[in-house]
């Protein structure tokens, strides 16, 4: 399966912090890197349809989500663009199924949806959760439920804001792991935001460094984050 | 019918209209900014300062047997708002409403948005979201201020005796009802009523602090 790639080109004025992107992210993992502040969050949010941009163009291959010039505008729940939130936003009122299954087909049956839900934590490895509440799970295993639920709705995109910036390195890494090989099963773009320069070497096909609302390189991350250390433009931490 | 069991359908009636009018404002509030936000909110809320006779003045106006309202009501129902139970209703759902809009909003205000995002980028509709993830998780806050309501409506007094008088039996609430047994000195009838109320009022306050305590995380 190939997807199609998302073409951006944003502009987003907030009283005084201006951005202005464009870039195209294929399928595959691409990294957007950069400081707190630098506009990665906005981004995000303007291509999920969180936050309308002041000008600009959202486009998965040849279907417009957002366009200023043509008034095109598709509402967040139709633009079908998975969204992993920093804080997860896992439903707390939810079990872990009640969780996967929301975003799912609902033409499905119950027990269908209930199948492809276990199916689905059982390969985030927390099938043991299934029957419990958000309140109960470790952070490793939140971060997981999240990335089931947000795999279970079939995301023609996938948008992901620090997931992991509250784990620690060797849990990071095995959910770096999990979420290439979910990468390459999709087939559809991701688009990662992080500030870690060990998530962006070990996630990303292509990395793009932001920094004040501006793009201010792109590349492979190997040689652009090589770069980055050798001017020693502080990002990471 | 007895002034207390009066009260308890009065109370019932009006808190239900309430939740109904009220929660529909509320969830405006919340989740919309609109022309003439604010003017509505004072409007809603003018009820909680002013002096029960001034409120119960425009309610006679505006839905006595003379006004619009008052005449189309009697046209299709054959019985006048004012000075029957549908008056005391409407009396007491006007105290009512203001506190199910004010609580219900804080309780909706305070569902994290992203967990409304969340949803909204898992598929669902603005309704859907609503349905599904606010309003569950403002639950517990909304049914205390319907408990808040439904204790305001037990006790109204004043805009009650403007608008819908002090009928026995017909409109005679159990608040109407002590101030009469005090009048004619039947002190014993008048105290076994104050405490039925301030047993409601006492559960009440109990139930919803329970309800609105802060989860320990």
């Amino acid at each position: 399966m190939t997807g199609e790639p998302l073409s951006i080109t944003l502009s987003v004025k907030r009283g005084s912090f201006h951005l202005d992107v464009a870039f195209e992210a294929p399928p595959g993992i691409t990294i957007l890197f950069g400081p707190s502040g630098s506009g990665k969050s906005t981004t995000l949010a303007a291509i999920a349809g969180l936050l309308p941009p002041d000008r600009g163009r959202v486009a998965l291959g040849s279907d417009v989500w957002f366009d200023a010039d043509l008034g095109i505008d598709r509402p967040v729940h139709l633009r079908r663009v998975a969204f992993v939130f920093q804080s997860l936003a896992l439903f707390p009122h939810r079990t872990a199924v009640g969780n996967v299954v929301y975003g799912m087909d609902r033409r499905l049956a119950r027990e269908a949806r209930r199948t492809r839900a276990l199916g689905l934590l059982e390969r985030f490895r927390v099938a043991h959760l299934a029957d419990r509440r958000p309140s109960t799970y470790s952070g490793g295993e939140a971060q997981r439920v999240a990335l089931a639920r947000a795999f279970a709705m079939a995301p023609r995109a996938v948008l992901l804001d620090e997931p992991f910036s509250a784990m620690d390195r060797e849990l990071r890494r095995s959910l770096c792991d999990d979420l290439r090989t979910s990468a390459s099963e999709l087939g559809v773009p991701f688009i990662h935001v992080t500030h870690r320069r060990q998530e962006a070497r070990l996630l990303g096909d292509r990395l793009i460094c932001i920094d004040n609302g501006r793009l201010v390189a792109h590349g492979l991350p190997e040689e652009l984050l090589r770069l980055h250390e050798e001017a020693s433009i502080d990002g990471s931490r | 019918m007895s002034p207390l069991a009066l009260s308890l359908l009065v109370a019932a009636a009006s808190t239900l209209l309430a939740a109904i009018v009220g929660l529909a404002i509320a969830t405006l509030f919340a989740s919309r900014r609109f022309p003439g936000r604010a003017l509505l909110d004072v409007l809603v809320t003018l009820p909680l300062v002013m002096p029960p006779t001034v409120l119960g003045y425009y309610l006679l106006v505006l839905l006595g047997r003379k006004s619009v309202i008052g005449r189309a009501f009697e046209l299709l129902t054959g019985s006048s708002i004012v000075f029957t139970r549908t008056g005391a209703v409407v009396a007491a759902t006007v105290g009512a409403l203001p506190i199910v809009v004010k609580s219900g909003r804080a309780a909706l205000e305070e569902v994290d948005p992203r967990l409304v995002f969340a949803a909204r980028t898992l598929g669902a509709s603005p309704w859907r979201a609503f349905v599904t993830v606010r309003l569950p998780l403002a639950a517990k806050g909304i049914v205390a201020a319907l408990m808040l309501a439904f204790a305001r409506a037990l006790g109204d007094f004043g805009v009650t005796l403007m608008v819908a008088g002090n009928i026995p039996g017909e409109t005679q609430t159990a608040s109407l009802a002590i101030f009469d047994a005090i009048l004619a000195q039947r002190d014993e009838e008048a105290l076994a009523l104050v405490l039925v109320l301030t047993a409601v009022a006492t559960v009440v306050l109990y139930t919803v602090n329970k309800l609105t305590e802060r989860p320990r995380t």
